[in-house]
């Protein structure tokens, strides 16, 4: 550490270069951050998936289920535990706002333990029937706190009154479940249930299904869709592992993620091996001199390494930081209209990433100008200057 | 020596000297290709989409939808409504009266992907109407299908996109296999989708009520007349805006957030681009320090040498575009691509790239213009000094 | 008196384009401790070569080039570096200062080389700025320095690890007749009253009246030697 003040003097030689240097690659990696964290995101998710659980929907066109099918479906073998949810899907006083409900029956906490609800809040939304337990997300964009009404216009989901508008009483706040990127709410199936038309009454959009066997959960969903194949109401039931794969999508965003890094990375490579460069060879001499001190081929090397790397590592460590600080206000940043997008994680294994790239970039920079230094020859080096 | 003429010697003596200056130039280059590059590359998919959108929506059409509905999918009409709106004023009649328009099913059907991957595929269900209001429809190969008939039409995009898609193939459906018996293409949107005759589909798939009613107008004008008469009728909540419109409007929906990101993205990359622009014109303007004086003490004015310095960055910004343009097309353009239950062919049209030329001499106005004041204001006596 | 530079049959060449120019043709010299040698000549004769031989910045092709007892023939890069700080210091034209570091810190450089704390290196810095009399001039850069200041930090960064040769190379070149008395005066009281051994590479005449004993150099041979007392 003692070479630091020498490390930064050639760096302060060209005041300008050295910040505008520094605040590109620090742009780089905010870029590289939010885009490697979003991967991190993806990953969690997909690694957090359960491989005991199966949603099983209509097979056709998101046609209602009704609700029968979940005893039936709980007698199968191999299936430890079945629960009920129906969406109620609409805005908030502009159809911009949208919103969706999950109404829970009373089989959801048996199955979906691993909901951050505490038994109080499960029992809130069984107690209350216009209760709701939402989301933290949830409650910051629509500035909602416990007691708060909110109202929601359905047009497709019609009261027993014929009114197409629903009120609830926000209950408490439940810390943010990664599945529901843009938020939850949760409300009470049977309540809900009794309050609609009819005609609707007894429906179901999804069931929750708990295989008993993890290893075995994907024949018990294929034993499930067979069961019911040439019935009234064909299922689809796909496993929580691959619901939560995001390389199904279609668009591969892990890629897609990875790349935009990598272009960031590219056009900084190019700046700062190039400042780099410049400044070696404006500086021959001085290194020569440096030589003459007594200063190793080696010494002299590293020193030009450490003075490319310092850019590199203090850009990277800011930029990760800038990206960590926009990741946490992103519900505030991005409109309501748009909905949230997947917040990107920013943890140790995303700095990791940023600091390896930077030495990347910082070695590669400097492969040349050092190569240069080594083949010096000291004496003409010398006379060079002038 | 006029303006230009000034401005035109000291540019080329700077082209000149740019040989000099090849890999700090390489900077601009490199900088402004790479955010042009993911600039495109990321806006490929939204003017693919907005493309696809776009072709599928026509002036002379209008759909109803349910109320507050932002996609045919979440578009419910009872058959009892569709009646009353096929009777409202302001849609094109035939001579018996019977109106241009048609009650239609948007539903989904699960298919395969080539890579075997499960996913869903649009699902149409045509009246005997669907067809002719789409003049921009065309069979392709095989026949249509007909009504009553437990059979689909596969479009040419899905073709590509999915398995078991080729006449004869059969598709699994809530009752049975149906056979797909032709291809079609619109040039739009519906050329991912599958279409079949409505009233079997639902009976088949347990739909009691239709999505959409497509309709014809009387004259691009009769709009008013229908949109009034169906919002104020107390039996009915629904939606109507013109084919074009509603189109537009999905596809700012969908595309909305994607666009976003592709600007945000680009934004950051052009700031970090702006940086090294600023860095080498700073540095080329230092190299150049004496020849500036000296053209100056010759009588050349500050003003061209300023303007020369900003199209050096703006040549090099351009040309750094031009080539992140080129491989975005030539890794995008033309490539089909899925999101979610739609087909899409990504684009990089000449307008885009327009677009992102734009942008990089944007980048380098900025990042041109305070090394170029600095090199105008420079005392002449100075920099001739200067070692 | 032992030797502190012995030079036995070095014969050096360098590659000019296409050519291999020969400069010293089996050169001897011997240079006993303790004394101030001026080498003159035109350029080209190898006066300039001889000073980076004998400070181990360059190979002889052949022959032995002994310092301090040291055959720095036989010595790797790495070894030759450990030894250059310990055993020399190097005096320049254009006294190759880092302009962007204070006196101070150049004249800390060689230290950074060795094991020394912090509070020691400060303690030799002082010294050496003390024995060149610009201690009070220590935080300033180079730049905001006169020619004959930035030579005294030079020669302060050479003496500043006590090294007992010292090589200089035309250290008056860019000074004024004053300042190059000054700085003459200097180096002689450091060869007299500290016993440096120094290695004077001059174009003048006068600089190298200063120095005990002068050869002329020309075409890599001794062409005529000179005492001074």
């Amino acid at each position: 550490m003692k070479y630091l003040p020498l490390v930064l003097a050639g760096l302060w030689r060209k005041p300008a270069r050295a910040v505008l240097t520094f605040l590109a690659v620090m742009i780089a990696f905010t870029l590289f951050g939010l885009t490697i964290g979003m991967n991190a995101t993806f990953d969690a998710v997909e690694k957090n998936a359960r491989d005991d659980r199966i949603f099983t929907g209509a097979r056709f066109g998101g046609v209602p289920l009704p609700i029968a099918l979940e005893q039936q479906i709980a007698g199968m073998p191999g299936v430890a535990g079945v629960a009920a949810t129906q969406v109620i899907p609409g805005y908030h006083q502009d159809p911009k706002n949208r919103v969706f409900v999950l109404m829970f029956d009373d089989n959801v906490h048996k199955v979906m333990t691993d909901y951050p609800l505490t038994p109080q809040q499960w029992d809130q939304i069984r107690n209350n029937r216009d209760g709701l337990v939402i989301s933290r997300m949830s409650a910051q964009r629509w500035n909602l706190k416990p007691g708060d009404t909110f109202v929601i216009d359905a047009p497709q989901t019609v009261r027993a009154d014929g009114a197409k508008s629903w009120t609830f009483r926000v209950m408490s706040v439940g810390d943010d479940i990664p599945y529901f990127s843009n938020g939850y709410m949760f409300g009470n199936y049977d309540y809900f249930d009794q309050a609609r038309a009819l005609s609707d009454r007894g429906k179901v959009v999804q069931l929750y299904v708990l295989s008993s066997d993890p290893t075995h959960t994907a024949d018990i969903a294929q034993k499930i869709d067979a069961a019911y194949a040439n019935s009234g109401t064909p299922l689809q039931s796909i496993t929580e592992k691959m619901a939560l794969d995001i390389s199904n999508s279609g668009v591969d965003i892990v890629t897609v993620d990875r790349d935009i890094a990598l272009a960031g990375m590219f056009m900084v490579l190019f700046l700062v091996a190039n400042g780099i460069a410049q400044s070696v060879r404006e500086r021959f001499a001085e290194f020569a001199t440096l030589r003459t001190l007594g200063f190793t081929d080696r010494g002299v090397i590293a020193l030009v390494f450490a003075e490319a790397a310092a850019p590199c590592l203090l850009g990277a460590l800011m930029g990760v930081g800038l990206a960590a600080l926009v990741s946490s206000n992103i519900s505030h940043l991005v409109p309501a209209s748009i909905g949230t997008p997947p917040v990107p994680t920013i943890d140790a294994m995303v700095l990791l990433w940023a600091a390896l790239s930077a030495a990347a970039v910082a070695l590669a920079s400097s492969a040349l100008p050092a190569l240069r230094l080594s083949k010096m020859d000291i004496a003409t080096a010398l006379s060079e200057r002038v | 020596m006029s303006i230009f003429s000034q401005i035109w010697t000291v540019s080329v003596l700077n082209f000149k000297s740019l040989r000099m200056r090849f890999w700090q130039s390489m900077v601009i280059v490199a900088g402004l290709g790479v955010t042009i590059g993911v600039l495109l590359s990321m806006l490929s998919m939204t003017a693919g989409m907005k493309q696809a959108y776009f072709s599928a929506g026509s002036p002379d059409r209008a759909i109803v939808v349910s109320l507050g509905a932002n996609g045919e999918g979440n578009s419910s009409l009872p058959r009892a409504s569709a009646a009353v709106i096929m009777d409202a004023p302001g849609i094109a009649r035939y001579k018996d009266g019977k109106p241009f328009a048609d009650a239609g099913l948007n539903t989904n059907v699960p298919v395969l992907r080539l890579n075997g991957g499960r996913t869903n595929a649009v699902l149409r269900g045509f009246g005997d109407k669907g067809i002719a209001l789409r003049p921009e429809f065309r069979l392709v190969s095989g026949r249509m299908f007909e009504p009553g008939k437990r059979e689909l039409m596969v479009g040419v995009g899905a073709q590509t996109i999915y398995q078991h898609m080729q006449i004869g193939d059969k598709v699994i459906m809530p009752d049975g296999e149906w056979p797909i018996v032709g291809s079609f293409t619109t040039g739009d949107i519906l050329d991912g989708q599958l279409i079949g005759d409505a009233a079997t589909l639902m009976s088949a798939t347990r739909h009691p009520n239709y999505n959409t009613v497509l309709i014809r107008l009387a004259s691009r004008d009769s709009l008013a007349t229908l949109s009034h008469a169906l919002t104020t009728n107390p039996a009915l909540s629904v939606t109507v805006m013109r084919h074009s419109d509603w189109y537009k409007m999905v596809s700012d929906l969908n595309t909305g957030f994607l666009s976003m990101l592709a600007y945000v993205v680009g934004f950051v990359m052009a700031i970090g681009a702006l940086f090294g622009c600023l860095n080498t014109m700073y540095a080329a303007v230092s190299a150049r320090r004496r020849e500036i004086a000296t053209l100056r003490a010759l009588g050349y004015g500050a003003f061209p040498v300023a303007v020369s310095v900003v199209l050096e960055a703006m040549l090099l910004s351009a040309v750094g575009a031009m080539i992140g343009a080129a491989v975005a097309w030539a890794l995008y353009n033309g490539h089909q691509t899925v999101w979610g239950v739609n087909i899409f062919v990504l684009a990089v049209p000449p307008g885009l790239i327009g677009l992102g030329i734009a942008w990089a001499l944007m980048v380098a106005l900025l990042g041109g213009l305070l090394p170029a004041l600095g090199a105008a204001r420079r005392p002449i006596a100075e920099a001739l000094r200067a070692t | 008196m032992a030797s502190a530079v012995s030079l036995k049959h070095v014969v050096k060449s360098y590659r000019r384009g296409r050519d291999r120019v020969e400069v010293l043709h089996g050169f001897d010299l011997e240079i006993p401790e303790g004394e101030f040698l001026a080498l003159m000549g035109p350029s080209g004769s190898g006066k300039t070569t001889i000073l980076n031989l004998i400070g181990g910045l360059d190979r002889a092709d052949s022959g032995e080039v002994i310092v301090s007892g040291e055959n720095l023939q036989s010595l790797s890069g790495g070894q030759l570096a450990k030894w250059r700080t310990r055993h020399v210091g190097f005096i320049f034209q254009f006294y190759n200062l880092m302009p962007m570091l204070s006196a101070a810190a150049n004249v800390e450089l060689p230290l950074l080389l060795t094991n020394l704390s912090k509070a020691e290196r400060k303690k030799h810095v002082a010294v050496a700025l003390e024995m060149v009399g610009l201690s009070n001039r220590e935080a300033h850069k180079p730049g905001e320095m006169s020619g004959g200041q930035q030579q005294r930090v030079g020669i302060a960064r050479a003496i500043v690890a006590d090294p007992t040769l010292l090589l200089c190379d035309e250290p008056t070149g860019d000074l004024d007749r004053q300042t190059a008395d000054e700085i003459l005066a200097l180096l002689q009281e450091l060869n007299r009253h500290h016993n440096k051994t120094i290695v004077m590479v001059t174009h003048d005449p006068r600089a190298a009246d200063h120095a005990q004993r002068q050869l002329h150099f020309d075409k890599g041979q001794v062409a005529e030697a000179g005492v001074h007392a």
